[in-house]
């Protein structure tokens, strides 16, 4: 199981000093969109590579943005990593861009759409692709709960689970129930992945502002998930209010820790 | 009217303030309103206004996020307002290997004395970087250069608790239809400031809203640079679109 963190510019240089239990990273391919091929060569020289896209859109009915899946594409070719990744969310509609994930329902129509655009994205770039879960503030209501459509969505895309510990720690109070019962309902043989970042609060709500380092409950539930999935990999998603080298290398220690490391 | 999906319906709601007000009050009329196919009605019968108003807060939250890179120096405005002794806009840059000064805190005597708001900040030591005379900057379409520049992190609390009111009266019915939202968000937002006199607009950030959006070739803005040391400096902005979409500026400044 290897540990990482997203690759952000802000980290670079601590990134180049190859601190200890940075063994992988994850960049975003929309970082890359604009150019600075180079950059992501270069680091496929240093580390293992996942590539994580924000904005393929995967629950929006139709085809994909042929703009953004091109650049989606090239990124993935020059960066050759073991993985691609992606969210279980839409980002668009054929009407407007929202900028940002937002939650699909869990119908059967739903689960054709992005196990359809999952496997399309994974056979084009010829690499496997796992699926993420978001944070959500809207509880969506369907034919299918949610775990029951995570597990057919993973079966029918042929596809691993990208899961996000902090955002199902965050929906689980947000919406009142228990993310340990929660993770049992997942099938944990598709768990390839974690991503993991401290939550934040807003009056009464869990929100994902990836700024804060990783609360104690965050580290017992990655835990319950590592002890009994065969997670590959464990990212730091840490995206604001970068802290200084010691309180970086203090982050990367708990994912030691999460995977059984001392 | 055609019937539109869930997905689109949703869009709809997270993007239009008014909507979800309407939602809110009788969400079946709303439903029956836009046309959603009849499979839809239950799943979104089931939402709560709340939620849905929390989650376009979210969407709401990123464009905010995305302004405040295009308009460091106003957001910047945010945090310090008017300085009355030099009777100048103080100048918050946000990097400091960018532009002339990199002033994150202008009157570090002056400390508590200055009021509410910032003291701590204030009491942090000048940072004077040696002045540039002339910046050349390559901009995207979207008047962003390469390299983000988002407002230092310990001054996200002061800017979005004082110029994210003013973005959310102004974003949470508006959602831009043309290319380059983050421009048009940018350059309303702006307007909106300017018209209701909340705080004063960067005018070099104004001038570069007005040429990104414009379908120019040329064009030439000056502006007046005030400085905590009492210095003026003109500014001259010259902008040139050779190759759309991409622009360049060429900044010159003058002592006065």
């Amino acid at each position: 199981m290897k540990i990482g963190l997203g690759y952000r510019r802000d980290l670079a240089a601590w990134i180049d000093s190859r601190p200890a239990n940075v063994e992988c990273l994850e960049i975003t391919a929309e970082h890359f969109f604009e150019g600075h091929e180079e950059s992501v060569s270069a680091l496929a020289r240093k580390f293992p590579l996942f590539v994580h896209g924000l904005g393929l859109s995967l629950g929006t009915p139709g085809p994909l943005d042929p703009v953004r899946w091109k650049k989606f594409a090239r990124v993935v070719q020059i960066a050759n990593p073991e993985w691609i990744s992606d969210h279980i969310a839409f980002t668009r509609t054929a009407e407007v861009d929202l900028g940002h994930w937002n939650p699909v329902p869990p119908t059967q129509e739903m689960l054709r759409v992005i196990a359809d655009h999952a496997r399309e994205v994974s056979e084009c770039c010829g690499k496997p692709i796992l699926l993420e879960n978001i944070t959500s503030y809207l509880q969506l209501k369907g034919d299918l709960g949610e775990t029951d459509f995570l597990n057919q969505l993973c079966d029918r895309a042929n596809c691993g689970l990208l899961l996000d510990v902090t955002n199902l720690f965050i929906n689980s109070q947000n919406h009142g129930y228990d993310p340990l019962k929660r993770l049992q309902e997942i099938d944990r043989g598709r768990i390839t992945q974690l991503h993991i970042v401290g939550y934040s609060r807003e009056g009464e709500r869990y929100t994902d502002s990836h700024s804060q380092p990783i609360q104690e409950e965050l580290i017992d539930l990655a835990r319950a998930v590592v002890s009994h999935s065969p997670v590959q990999s464990i990212i730091l998603e840490r995206d604001e209010d970068f802290p200084g080298p010691d309180e970086l290398a203090g982050e990367m220690a708990k994912l030691n820790l999460i995977r059984g490391g001392n | 009217m055609e019937e539109i999906d869930f997905i689109t319906a949703l869009g709809r709601w997270l993007r239009d303030g008014r909507l979800r007000d309407a939602f809110a009050v009788n969400p079946q009329t709303v439903a029956e309103q836009i046309k959603l196919t009849a499979n839809d009605w239950p799943g979104f019968l089931q939402l709560r206004a709340a939620d849905l108003e929390f989650q376009a807060r979210i969407l709401l939250r990123k464009r905010f996020d995305l302004v405040q890179q295009l308009l460091p120096e106003t957001m910047g405005c945010f945090v310090f307002r008017s300085d009355p002794l030099t009777g100048h806009e103080p100048e918050t840059v946000v990097k400091p290997e960018d532009e002339e000064i990199m002033t994150i805190a202008h009157r570090g005597s002056l400390g508590p004395q200055r009021g509410e708001g910032g003291a701590g900040v204030r009491s942090e030591t000048t940072s004077v970087v040696e002045r540039k005379w002339f910046r050349f900057m390559g901009r995207d379409e979207t008047a962003r250069v390469v390299e983000n520049q988002k407002p230092p992190f310990r001054f996200r609390q002061s800017i979005n608790e004082q110029a994210w009111p003013a973005f959310f009266q102004y974003a949470r019915s508006k959602w831009p239809e043309e290319p380059n939202p983050v421009l048009h968000d940018a350059f309303q937002f702006c307007r909106l400031l300017r018209q209701e006199n909340i705080v004063s607009v960067s005018d070099a950030e104004w001038s570069r809203l007005n040429f990104a959006l414009s379908k120019n070739r040329l064009s030439i803005y000056g502006s007046r640079r005030g400085s905590h040391a009492g210095e003026s400096r003109l500014m001259l902005q010259v902008f040139v679109r050779l190759f759309p979409p991409k622009w360049y500026e060429f900044d010159l400044f003058f002592k006065i």
